[in-house]
């Protein structure tokens, strides 16, 4: 059966989201009883994990995978990824305000205190 | 040559370290559309001129001279020194390999936030996001998105919120995160332009600001806004880690806001106009004394063949 990327990731998705615990690279290989290669699985998981659609722990020598069924909870998800940004990442993006260093704290509340009417 | 390529690096030192001074007192709008131009162009006249010069010592290997049929004697004795014209070598490469880095990293990061970004409802250009960190930034056009939480919006006032969201369009609708880019490239390609790309930083932020300003029509209301804001998100940074960009210099932006808004300035402004159109010189120069060293170098070249 010829079936592309998009199509082995759904089912993939809908069997965790099915088995209601996390499960690891060999039980999702199993339920979806294809007969599928250890490592296609590992890769699709892998890949959904960096789309944010699973979340993953540690369990053993592998990881345990979670569907991430809520739509809020995958934009949270992503977003999370997004206020990490780091490096060129955050360059890329404009912020409104960011942290200020002690010195900047002090002068800016004293300046606020002074400017209030 | 060697004194028109001396002449052209002392240029742009001087660009490097009174651009950014100048820019300051100009108002922030005319100072990024200025800056970040000139601080490509000065970066590209700074290659060009190592570039001539390493080219006076490349031309000396016989292979190269009989290509271009000059005498590699008359070459050695009208040019820079080798050393240093190697040295100028290295650093074209390396400045190249930094430029190029840069520019694929900025790319990367670009598609990386666009495919955070995917499948988030927003209401227009805006996205709020479900999330008790204090945080507001913008997303570049292409991707076109401003991103809010609602720990921020809680804790703002309704006439704060208008002064943030006028802030955040302005980003997306003058694309300052591309002039930010372009300083940032001209300073991957030569380090003395750092400063210049903090202050373009800087200046694109006070662009927003001054926007917002006139958008909410009330100065004050924009820096108490940056202050408090600022200041919450300095104090949740203590507990969880925060997005690692900065919105410029946020104390010289608050003092500018309570400030009277920034005046058209002529004497700066002619200063720094001055002061690009002074790194070109000593370029064209270094390119016309290349150009003579070799048509010299051709010219014996010939006479001895003939």
């Amino acid at each position: 059966m010829a079936r592309g990327r998009g199509d082995l990731e759904q089912q993939v998705f809908a069997t965790l989201v099915a088995g209601e615990r996390p499960m690891t690279t060999g039980q999702v290989r199993e339920a979806l009883g294809d007969g599928l290669a250890y490592t296609t699985v590992m890769t699709v998981l892998a890949r959904m994990h960096a789309k944010g659609r699973v979340t993953r722990e540690r369990s053993g020598r592998s990881y345990a995978y979670t569907a991430v069924d809520d739509e809020a909870e995958l934009a949270a998800l992503q977003i999370n990824r997004l206020l990490d940004a780091h490096g060129d990442r955050a360059a890329v993006l404009t912020r409104f305000a960011g942290e200020l260093s002690d010195d900047e704290s002090r002068l800016l509340r004293s300046v606020l205190d002074e400017d209030e009417p | 040559m060697t004194d028109a390529a001396v002449m052209g690096i002392a240029v742009i030192v001087v660009f490097a370290a009174f651009a950014p001074g100048l820019a300051r007192r100009l108002p922030p709008a005319t100072a990024t559309r200025l800056l970040a131009p000139a601080s490509v162009f000065v970066a590209a006249s700074g290659i060009f001129i190592l570039a001539v010069v390493a080219f006076t010592w490349v031309g000396q290997y016989p292979e190269i001279a009989q290509r271009g049929a000059w005498s590699t004697a008359v070459l050695r004795t009208n040019s820079p020194p080798a050393a240093a014209a190697a040295i100028c070598g290295v650093l074209v490469l390396l400045a190249a390999i930094s430029a190029s880095l840069t520019l694929i990293r900025r790319a990367r990061a670009l598609v990386s936030v666009r495919r955070a970004c995917r499948g988030l409802t927003a209401t227009g250009d805006v996205v709020v996001v479900d999330d008790p960190r204090p945080e507001a930034f913008t997303m570049p056009r292409p991707i076109g998105r401003v991103v809010v939480t609602t720990g921020l919006l809680d804790a703002l006032r309704p006439d704060e919120r208008r002064a943030l969201f006028a802030h955040e369009l302005s980003h997306l609708a003058h694309h300052h995160a591309w002039w930010r880019l372009i300083a940032d490239l001209a300073a991957a390609v030569n380090p003395l332009l750092r400063p210049t790309s903090r202050s373009v930083a800087t200046a694109v932020e006070r662009w927003a600001d001054e926007d917002a300003a006139r958008a909410v029509r009330d100065r004050r209301l924009v820096a108490h806004t940056l202050a408090r804001v600022a200041l919450r998100q300095t104090a949740a940074a203590r507990s969880a880690p925060q997005l690692a960009a900065t919105g410029g210099d946020i104390a010289t932006r608050v003092l500018a806001l309570l400030a009277p808004a920034p005046r058209r300035r002529p004497i700066p402004l002619a200063a720094l106009i001055a002061l690009v159109v002074s790194t070109a010189l000593p370029a064209a120069a270094v390119q016309h004394s290349g150009e003579n060293l070799f048509e010299h170098a051709a010219s014996h070249s010939s006479n001895r063949t003939v």
